[in-house]
This record gives structure tokens, C-alpha cells and sequence, in this order.
């Protein structure tokens, strides 16, 4: 396309945009590539699951407890939010039944000392008294 | 950061320490379960993302927690803190 004199104008007057255009989309860019895609791989190391036993011989979830396996690059963590616990190993597996064991232990602390719980051990307290049942 | 070290750091809080599958260790004050946190039984380097969890569970922020294993903090500097992230029961006086 052959352009005017007119269009020659035009094209000159939104060179300087062009340019900046071109700055912002490569400042986008490098956002993207430096700043989000080291946290979205983050996520993709990290999947959320429900717990369904702590396979103890006298305790029993009544639900099931949330929990976040991740993949630190060392080694797998399975975090318990609610509870403020976790678990690791070199497997998933592993890790689980570190939380596990550390969730039960937690378990028969806070009952031991139900009475004498502060602001924060009291509300995870009223939350794991719920879900665990135990059995004779 | 060593596993000792972090023993260490429990010691000088007076953590109450239970040994399980893990070391756990327990913040008490006035007598009442404060909060909680743990390291494995094995001797060595606390490894990738253990640090951060500690840290996380013992409520302190980057530079509190190099103050605790450098030594400058102490149990009633960690109070202290704890106290002003409303950790502890607002009923007593420590």
C-alpha cells in the first residue's frame, strides 16, 4: 500500500506511541516471565487434598481435614492450615503420615491441657475436638 | 540453619519440649499453651522450606527470627512480640 502524504504524517505522529507500546508489552513481558511464572510453577508444586484418617488405633476424623502437599525441591510438606501443623518426608506418602502422627500428638496435648489453652491452641482446639472422635 | 540451632533457639524461649515421631515444642506462658512448632529428630540441616514453617509457627517475621538464632532475643523480647500480635490471653498480665 502505497501511503499519502496525509498517511506518512499519521504514521510519523504515532511513532512515538509504537514505541511506547512496545516498551509496555515488553515490560508486561518481562512480568510475566521474572515475576509470575516462578509463582505459578510455586502453585502447580502445591495441591490441595482432604485427609480422611490419621489412622491412629483410637482416633477417628468425623471430617475430613483440609491439607496442602507441596514439593519444596528438598522435600514434600504436608501443612494442615487449620491446625497450624505439618508434615514432611521424601514422599507424599511419608509426609502424610508425619502430619499424621503430628496431628495426633497435637490431639492428646491440647486435651491435656484443654483448660489452659490460649487465644490461638483454643480455637484450633475447638476445631480438632469436632473432627476427632475417639474410640475405645 | 542446623537443627541445633534451632534447639537452641527453643531452649532460651523455655519451649516445653516433647519428644514424639518429632521434637515438638511448646510455648507456654502463664501456664497456658501459647503456640507450637517442631523439628525432626535427625541432627543436620533443617532443609528447603522447614525454616519458613518454624518461623511461621513461632509467629516472627524475617528479622525476628535471625534476632532469635543470632541470640539478641530472648524469652521476654519473644513475649513481647507475641503480646503485641495479640497471642496472648488479654484477661492476664505476664
Amino acid at each position: 500500500m502505497i501511503l499519502g502524504q496525509e498517511g506518512m504524517e499519521i504514521m510519523k505522529l504515532a511513532e512515538p506511541s509504537l514505541e511506547k507500546l512496545e516498551e509496555e508489552i515488553k515490560g508486561v513481558k518481562d512480568f510475566l516471565v521474572g515475576e509470575l511464572s516462578p509463582q505459578v510453577e510455586k502453585l502447580a508444586r502445591r495441591h490441595p487434598l482432604l485427609l480422611y484418617s490419621l489412622r491412629h488405633p483410637h482416633l477417628r476424623l468425623s471430617s475430613p481435614i483440609a491439607v496442602s502437599l507441596e514439593d519444596d525441591g528438598i522435600q514434600i510438606i504436608a501443612a494442615a492450615y487449620d491446625l497450624d501443623v505439618f508434615g514432611y518426608g521424601e514422599t507424599e506418602w511419608e509426609a502424610l503420615d508425619d502430619l499424621r502422627h503430628t496431628i495426633a500428638d497435637l490431639y492428646f496435648t491440647l486435651k491435656d491441657d484443654a483448660k489452659a489453652l490460649g487465644p490461638m491452641p483454643h480455637r484450633v482446639w475447638e476445631y480438632l475436638s469436632d473432627v476427632v472422635e475417639e474410640s475405645s | 540453619m542446623k537443627v541445633r540451632q534451632a534447639l537452641q533457639a527453643f531452649d532460651k524461649l523455655g519451649l516445653e519440649i516433647r519428644e514424639g515421631r518429632d521434637t515438638l515444642a511448646f510455648f507456654r506462658w502463664e501456664g497456658q499453651v501459647i503456640l507450637w512448632t517442631k523439628v525432626p529428630h535427625k541432627r543436620g540441616e533443617l532443609k528447603g522450606k522447614l525454616p519458613y514453617l518454624v518461623r511461621q509457627q513461632l509467629h516472627l517475621n524475617e528479622s525476628q527470627f535471625r534476632e532469635l538464632i543470632a541470640c539478641p532475643m530472648g524469652r521476654e523480647e519473644y513475649i513481647e512480640v507475641l503480646r503485641s500480635k495479640g497471642l496472648l490471653p488479654s484477661s492476664e498480665e505476664g
